[in-house]
């Protein structure tokens, strides 16, 4: 397959578009791969194609259920940032941030990384003081991170009400290189780009049983019959639960749903990702310029992939308090994802007690912006039977061991992270 | 020494006066001077007695009110109610009720305010924000009802059939339901009255 | 919108309700030791299909309640006291 160039563009508009080729092949299932990724959403897309070009493993085949990208890769807000606190945290989302930076050179893929900044708005001292906390720890860890006062705030975001009576904008921190990308284009580039590496990409193949042999695994059942690998990695964000249940893994996930809006479009009023301090709210523009945005979780267990009114009309109350033109907008569309949520809010990349099988979830809501850091890493750790630094705290035992990486300190509930 | 003259805890916007549209019958609004004692029993029966002995009040089962005359005795969750009458000296209520093993006893005559909403249109008006059937044939008089309104909790009592509604409230967050309940009964018009 | 019938105050909407989570688990005796304490506080079954969950009626009675409710359709199948003793119905 040929790469995509604007020379290719403009031979094909010559040629009236009848040259391209699919992106990916449509292989038919193998008897035997020596690692098999389930879930072909970004992380396990990512997974496979780190594995082809970073670890040199090309035997790899990634089995979807049902069609890649119609999963949380393509319900998500689509921001990319690494503004965390926490080093264990930080520097693997920074990892990922940089993966994405050189992304599209690497996939040949237009994915529509727009570094356009992200900022945390504060409206009080105490959240200053923790959002210059948040910005020295990351300055630290070699990210960048700016506060902002107010002033600085208005001169880039008019549009928002800054002096809202309950939550005044005090200022904001920013990271310039956060930004957004394009969701579902990040799945296809992806994909693409494994499938270039070998990577045998098996849509509608739905796995219904992991078979072990004591105590390691060895393939899996499919709808599409069995295929054995003495290596397999989850990566169904959402459903982990259930798919880990196959081989006997209990875990510290619930699945819960989450909503996200997109408005009419208009002109562009918001040049920058713009968080709410006072409430859980997120917002930018789309290049098409709709207004994408989401809140909080529904709050209760869920595999809907539906969310119900009340949260909908709080995120809703939520973006007219942060930015009052938003009540003049309709909503275009509305949707839902299917979040697994763990105990502390931070994922699962890691080994199992069952050899050869390897977990890559509990994403919560934040796993967009990891995909590929999270393919980087989980890579790595299916690769050499051991995670890399930038996931060593990402395992299931840091719940025994008391070993938790709380960014919120919302305590081990999940519906709060 | 006396205790101050208390506010109106509806704050500066409850001057009395008529408001929204004009003619056809607007929603009445009274603030009740009450005196309020929460009762939790740890010992229900033990407890109504008590309750009987100093106020005259039987202690209703749940979703419904006892009433007489200006007091009543409002169930509110298992084992707990809020007894309610005309304000007296400060704090007689709760010390006439008393406190024993069978009852706990709470003064809420500064934590909850109560308001008298009245007229044909008053269920209307809540129906704006309250997820309960206020219909009569399921909502009759000495009914009640604990439900979220503007985000606070509120407990509705069916007063009389005009309908005339009692809503029990924090008071610190009665000024701004108060807003949202002139802005709910705007376009039926109402008329905010002398507290009594 | 969920709709859950309390038992004390009749049906209410989900706004009235704070989740509070699964009602399966049970807390183990004081000495039940950290793999005990580990199952009760992260080890969930996080069914697709009928789950027991605890909703608190804080805009109401403020009782705790037992819910079972589906988490694909979210059909809730019955409203029970804290005190009642629900079994999950199979998937």
């Amino acid at each position: 397959m040929s790469r995509y160039s604007v020379f290719r563009l403009f031979r094909e508009g010559l040629r009236n578009q009848t040259g391209w080729t699919r992106a990916w092949r449509a292989p038919e299932p193998k008897p035997a791969y020596d690692v098999i990724i389930i879930g072909g959403g970004g992380h396990g897309l990512a997974s496979a194609y780190y594995l082809a070009r970073e670890q040199g493993i090309t035997n790899v085949a990634v089995l979807e259920r049902g069609q890649i990208g119609l999963g949380n890769v393509g319900r998500n807000t689509t921001i990319v940032r690494s503004n965390y606190l926490f080093p264990e945290n930080n520097l693997f989302y920074e990892k990922s941030l940089q993966l994405w930076e050189g992304l599209e050179q690497d996939l040949n893929f237009n994915v529509m990384m727009s570094q356009r900044g992200v900022i945390n708005l504060y409206h009080s001292d105490s959240q200053r003081d923790a959002y210059a906390r948040r910005g020295n720890s990351m300055r630290l860890n070699g990210i960048d991170a700016e506060l902002l006062d107010r002033d600085q705030v208005r001169a880039l975001v008019p549009v928002l009400d800054f002096d809202n009576a309950r939550f005044p904008i005090h200022g904001g921190l920013i990271q310039r290189r956060g930004g957004t990308a394009r969701h579902d284009a990040v799945a296809w580039g992806l994909a693409r780009g494994a499938d270039r590496l070998g990577v045998d990409i098996i849509q509608n193949c739905e796995v219904t049983g992991i078979r072990r042999d004591g105590g390691r695994v060895v393939g899996v059942e499919t709808t599409r019959g069995y295929i054995a690998a003495p290596k397999i990695g989850i990566a169904v964000a959402g459903h982990t639960s259930q798919v880990a249940a196959m081989a006997g893994i209990r875990l510290p996930i619930e699945s819960h749903v989450l909503q996200a809006f997109v408005s009419e479009a208009v002109k562009p009023v918001l040049d920058h990702v713009v968080t709410f301090g006072a409430g859980h709210f997120y917002i930018s523009q789309s290049d098409k310029g709709g207004l994408v945005f989401g809140g909080g979780l529904d709050g209760y267990n869920s595999f809907a992939q539906r969310g119900t009114l009340p949260e909908a009309e709080h995120v809703i109350n939520e973006g007219v308090a942060l930015m009052p033109l938003l009540s003049r907008l309709r909503v275009l569309r509305q949707w839902a994802g299917v979040m697994d949520m763990t105990f502390d809010g931070t994922p699962l990349i890691c080994k199992t007690p069952v050899q050869g099988l390897y977990i890559n979830g509990g994403w919560c809501y934040g796993g967009f912006k990891a995909v590929p850091g999270s393919g980087w890493c989980f890579a790595h750790t299916v690769a050499k039977d051991e995670p890399h630094p930038f996931n060593a705290a990402m395992t299931i035992e840091r719940f025994r061991d008391g070993a938790m990486v709380d960014e919120k300190g919302a305590g081990p509930f999940p519906w709060l992270q | 020494m006396s205790a101050p003259d208390r506010l109106s805890p509806f704050g500066p916007e409850a001057r009395p006066g008529r408001h929204g549209a004009a003619g056809g019958s607007p929603v009445l609004m009274t603030e009740r001077r009450v005196d309020i004692v929460q009762v939790m029993a740890s010992r229900d029966a033990e407890a109504a007695g008590g309750v009987r002995d100093a106020t005259g009040l039987a202690l209703p089962g749940p979703r419904k009110a006892e009433i007489a005359g200006d007091a009543m005795a409002v169930w509110i969750q298992p084992s707990g109610w809020l007894v309610i009458r005309p304000r007296g000296e400060e704090g007689a209520l709760a010390k006439k009720l008393g406190g024993n093993e069978a009852m706990a006893v709470v003064d809420q005559s500064h934590g909850r305010c109560v308001l008298r909403l009245s007229g044909a249109h008053a269920g209307g008006v809540l129906a704006k924000g309250s997820r309960v059937d206020l219909h009569p044939r399921v909502f009759p008089p000495g009914s009640a009802a604990t439900t979220s309104i503007d985000h606070l909790t509120v407990t509705i009592v069916k007063v009389d059939a005009v309908p005339s509604f009692d809503l029990i409230l924090p008071s610190s967050f009665a000024e701004a339901f108060l807003d949202w309940l002139r802005t709910s009964a705007t376009e039926f018009g109402y008329e905010i009255r002398p507290s009594t | 919108m969920h709709r859950i019938d309390c038992p004390w105050c009749g049906v209410r909407d989900e706004a009235e309700f704070s989740y509070r989570g699964d009602a399966t688990v049970k807390r183990p005796p004081a000495d039940g030791g950290a793999e005990g304490f580990y199952a009760y506080v992260y080890d969930r079954t996080n069914p697709k299909g009928w789950h027991v969950e605890w909703w608190h009626h804080v805009a109401g009675c403020r009782q705790f309640l037992k819910v079972v409710r589906h988490t694909v359709t979210h059909e809730i199948r019955s409203v029970a006291k804290a005190t009642d003793e629900v079994a999950a119905p199979p998937a």
